[in-house]
């Protein structure tokens, strides 16, 4: 089942830096696909909240651009700046802890 | 992702002109959205082999809103401005040490005794000569945009350059352009406070008038010398392929 959108925009930003932590450089149209094939088809990224968020991480610094050609186009290819890869942990941990907290919400009997 | 299928060269040129028409000016925008749609078609056609080029095409169009790439360009044009934002505060912080923080001061020393032995007149001959010194540099860079633009061959892209010439626009380069507009700012607020003060001024706005002032000189000489440096290499960072020359 496809996620709801809004639950999704919260978490987009960890989801692509981990995903550029644990692949190295990455284009846009491959961390659609590799978020969609790693969460069985479960997160499917449209490229209207990709693109935009990729340009507000390249402009905090936390992603770097570098533009190839490939064939017979370009691509533009992203990476993790060394503040984007300090970010990393910290963001994850929020994320995992964001997590844990839902889980105790939905499940009190685990708490 | 498929590494056997490849669009041909006509095909990417009407992915371009798709782009286009849907009101895209530029060529740096563009790059990114012919790769996504190319790829996704790619990918669509691989995966149904009946599928033509422009079936794939409309159907990877309407994924899209009805603003079209609009909220695309604007996203992206906010982002680049904070990116140049952050970059030329970065290497104003960086500039802006030791011998360089002394010759400041001895500026603003300078002024103020021009000003002391000369009055409103000499601060109204400094801020002239600083306006003529920021259009200078708003020309010098303008030259190097536009040496930018010829220089940079699109080889895959000769139909483009055939119907328009190196005409090119980059929104990496014209966000940069936007911000260096407000270049002129601090000089006008100077004149604005010496027609407030009438000639008449006081000792603690002849301080505050040279401070500025001093600090605009730091900003250019950065300008003549830093930031065209700074842009060119940012340049050859992101396109690599452009290699232009970083000037002495």
């Amino acid at each position: 089942m496809a996620l709801n959108s809004n639950l999704l925009r919260g978490s987009l930003e960890t989801i692509i830096i981990k995903m550029l932590s644990d692949h190295g450089e990455m284009y846009g149209y491959e961390i659609c696909q590799k978020v969609k094939d790693q969460t069985n088809e479960g997160i499917s990224l449209t490229e209207g909240a990709l693109y935009p968020l990729l340009h507000k991480l390249e402009g905090k610094g936390i992603l770097d651009v570098e533009t190839r050609s490939i064939g017979n186009r370009y691509r533009k290819y992203y990476t993790l700046t060394k503040s984007g890869k300090k970010e990393v942990k910290s963001v994850i941990k929020e994320m995992e802890d964001y997590i844990k907290s839902i889980e105790l919400i939905l499940n009190p009997k685990i708490a | 992702m498929n590494d056997n299928y490849q669009l041909n060269s006509d095909q990417i040129d009407r992915l371009f002109l798709v782009c286009k028409e849907k009101n895209v000016p530029y060529i740096d925008v563009q790059y990114e959205l012919v790769d996504h749609l190319a790829s996704s078609i790619e990918d669509a056609i691989c995966n149904n082999t009946k599928l033509t080029f422009e079936a794939a095409l409309t159907i990877e169009l309407n994924k899209y809103p009805i603003t079209g790439f609009y909220k695309f360009i604007e996203e992206k044009e906010k982002g680049l401005s904070k990116y140049w934002r952050l970059k030329i505060w970065n290497l104003l912080v960086c500039y802006f040490k030791f011998p360089k923080i002394l010759l400041t001061i001895a500026c603003a020393l300078l002024y103020f005794m021009l000003v002391n032995l000369f009055g409103a007149v000499a601060l109204y001959v400094i801020v002239a000569g600083m306006l003529i010194l920021t259009f200078l540099s708003r020309f010098s860079l303008n030259a190097l945009v536009k040496d930018f633009l010829i220089e940079s061959q699109v080889p895959f892209y000769e139909k483009l350059i055939e119907s328009e010439g190196p005409k090119f626009k980059y929104l990496f380069v014209q966000t940069f352009n936007s911000i260096f507009t407000f270049i002129g700012f601090p000089p006008v607020i100077v004149i604005w406070l010496l027609d407030v003060s009438n000639y008449s001024l006081s000792s603690a706005m002849i301080a505050s008038v040279v401070v500025i002032l001093s600090l605009f000189t730091v900003w250019i000489h950065a300008s003549f010398t830093y930031l065209p440096n700074m842009l060119i290499k940012e340049i050859n960072n992101k396109y690599n392929h452009f290699n232009m020359q970083i000037a002495n």
